[in-house]
């Protein structure tokens, strides 16, 4: 591997190994995944229900620890760090966004988008603050809900909030596990467009998680995975 | 502008209203049934003391030193009881008056039956001064002021046993200091009962200090001189003075000294307040605990997603701890308020507190006192905070996935 493809890759993964133990059985999630993911991509990992798709993201989101293998985000090892350092991680340089939009219910939309940047240990200024979270807001479609609380909104405008929340902190990577799976086909056609324009816009990676081959066309990069290995790797776009 | 965390759970307390009210009831009841009982026992034994320093004791009590040690009323350790004396006890600064009573044994004779009985020889006017609630001992009859010299205010259980009723005529026989006996007949004139105290099952009985001063040949003597203050109050504060001013042989004591009794019986009420107290909050206590578990187990998602975002895990236990805190802290502030109410509202009209066989009820002023309302609340706060802390122990140790998983 040259140099430049090693300062190039966000994250690298080598040889990801998760099992769960099920009782006394031993359900092997992941098989030794390699990846590396490089800045500013837009990958999308493919895969059947059960392929370990989920297990994959959240190892890269460090909501979970691989059972043996090393995953090194930005170039730092990530497996080791204790639970504050890995919120710490999360809470600068990963988004995620769920399939099941996980807001906070007793936030309205303005208090969920700022709510990570307000739990830091040094929170910015509020004014300046708000001033980010209602313009990325209007940019991402939520101009007229600001005030509402999650269960007034819409699925397609509860995954805006989402991906607002996710992106309000400038992360790196921003991480989505079937984002669309709770959405028509169109809203989905929408939050997928519109992950892809803040793709485009804000150089942030993307890293989205599907089953459904329809989405796969505005890929430009495909990962598939299958019984938790990768089975084929298809650089559209070279890092 | 309310910090990110108290803003989650004060909304939080908000959004499961049924539950938040009931937890939030249990608080209430237990900080108003405090405060309540709190105010009602602190008006209940101002009462007692008050009946007990002005019915009985006095603020301030002199003796010949050892005379309380000794078992029995002893004749033998007599101190001064002329105009002179007394004018040296009320010349220390604080002391409003002072009055002197003799304490002897005799027997109580009538109608061919005697009886055993104490008696306690007291100077009718001075004895007033210094113990005003005298004047409501008379539980039936009249008072020695109002009557005869050889006048004696009998309790129900002496009369009852003697076989005489008011007006008539018995004798009491003693010796005096030297063994030499002595007798003097008395007119019953009154019955003894002192508001606020026990109506005792004692055989007691009262007579003029010149009348017992002339039955135990000890003219210009007694056996205890009581003092009253200007404020009672003062009573730990004068008795070193009335000491230096009065000499080594003579022993002062105050009150608390010699109705240890009283103490004894405030603090076993304070105990048993306490007790109650405790069990009620336990009870709302374990409230709070069952809700945040409740809380912690509905929102593992919530949990979950907070962590994913990047919260730490002491920010996820500050969460709940708070939350809890308001429930504990909300229902507090309510209990403090009605119980509050109650005592002001009675410690202004005054409660009248009927009490078996006496024939007027005790009139109780109820009080409470800020830094009272001040610890129960942060009681109550802390008490919650402290119920929900294994609840919140177990939000804050969750792990990200499984938190993220639970449906
Ligand atoms: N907590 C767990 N305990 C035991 N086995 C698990 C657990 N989570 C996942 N698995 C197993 O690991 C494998 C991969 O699961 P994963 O959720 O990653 O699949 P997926 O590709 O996301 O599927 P889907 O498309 O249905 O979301 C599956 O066989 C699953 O049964
Ligand atoms: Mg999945």
């Amino acid at each position: 591997m040259s140099q430049t493809e090693r300062s190039a890759a966000l994250i690298t993964l080598r040889n990801i190994v998760k099992q769960y133990h099920l009782g006394k059985t031993i359900v092997p999630a992941l098989q030794g995944v390699d990846l590396q993911v490089a800045r500013g991509e837009f990958t999308v990992v493919m895969g059947p229900s059960g392929s370990g798709k989920s297990t994959l993201l959240n190892i890269i989101g460090c909501l979970d620890s691989p059972t043996s293998g090393t995953y090194h985000f930005d170039g730092q090892e990530v497996s080791n760090r204790d639970f504050d350092k890995l919120a710490e991680l999360r809470n600068r340089k990963i988004g995620i966004i769920f399939q099941s939009f996980n807001l906070i219910p007793v936030l309205n939309v303005i208090e969920n988008v700022e709510f990570p940047c307000l739990m830091r240990k040094d929170p910015e200024p509020l004014g300046s603050l708000r001033e980010r979270v209602v313009k990325l807001c209007e940019d991402v479609g939520l101009g007229p809900y600001l005030k509402h609380r999650p269960d007034e909104l819409s699925g397609g405008q509860r995954q805006r909030v989402a991906i607002a929340r996710a992106l309000i902190t400038h992360p790196e990577l921003v991480l989505a596990d079937e984002p669309t799976a709770n959405l028509d086909s169109k809203t989905s056609e929408q939050i997928i467009a519109l992950m892809q324009r803040l793709n485009e816009q804000m150089g942030v990676t993307f890293i989205f998680s599907t089953h459904d081959p329809r989405v796969m066309q505005h890929a430009k990069r495909v990962v598939h995975i299958a019984d938790g290995k990768i089975v084929e790797r298809n650089p559209l776009v070279a890092a | 502008m309310l910090p990110p965390l108290f803003r989650i759970a004060f909304r939080n307390v908000l959004r499961n209203r049924r539950r938040s009210l009931i937890t939030f009831s249990a608080v209430f009841l237990a900080l108003g049934i405090m405060v309540s009982i709190r105010g009602f026992l602190n008006g209940l034994q101002a009462t007692i003391r008050e009946s007990v320093v002005l019915g009985q004791t006095g603020a301030l009590q002199v003796h010949r030193k050892g005379f309380l040690k000794s078992v029995n009323a002893s004749l033998d350790q007599v101190i001064p009881s002329d105009e002179a004396f007394l004018r040296k006890i009320t010349a220390v600064s604080g002391v409003k008056a002072a009055t002197a009573r003799i304490m002897f044994g005799g027997m109580a004779n009538a109608n061919d039956t005697s009886a055993a009985a104490m008696f306690t020889a007291i100077d009718p006017v001075q004895e007033l001064i210094v113990c005003p609630r005298r004047n409501e001992m008379i539980y039936r009859g009249k008072n020695l002021k109002e009557s005869s010299p050889i006048a004696a205010i009998l309790s129900p259980e002496l009369a009852s046993s003697l076989g005489i009723k008011l007006g008539q005529r018995a004798t009491i026989l003693t010796s005096d200091r030297d063994g030499v006996m002595n007798a003097l007949d008395f007119d019953f004139t009154g019955q003894y009962g002192q508001p606020g105290l026990p109506l005792p099952d004692k055989k007691l009985g009262f007579v003029p200090l010149a009348f017992a001063q002339q039955l135990l040949r000890m003219e210009g003597k007694a056996t205890e001189i009581a003092i009253a203050l200007h404020r009672f109050e003062d009573a730990e504060r004068i008795k070193p003075i009335l000491q230096e001013a009065l000499g080594p042989e003579y022993e002062v004591a105050t009150w608390h000294d010699v109705a240890a009794y009283i103490d004894d019986a405030i603090a076993t009420q304070n105990f048993i307040l306490n007790l109650i107290a405790g069990v009620f909050l336990f009870v709302a206590l374990l409230g709070i605990a069952n809700t945040m578990l409740m809380s912690v187990l509905e929102r593992t998602r919530e949990i979950g997603t907070m962590m994913s975002v990047g919260v730490r895990r002491r920010q996820i236990l500050t969460l709940f701890l708070l939350e809890a805190s308001l429930l504990g802290l909300a229902g507090g502030i309510l209990g403090a308020l009605v119980g509050g109410s109650f005592v002001l509202y009675y410690g202004h009209s005054g409660m009248l507190l009927p009490i078996p066989e006496m024939p007027v009820p005790l009139h109780i002023f109820p009080t409470i006192s800020a830094s009272y309302i001040l610890f129960i609340l942060s009681l109550a706060a802390g008490g919650a905070a402290l119920a929900a802390l294994w609840p919140s122990i177990r939000a804050s140790r969750m792990r990200p996935v499984e938190a993220l998983s639970s449906v």
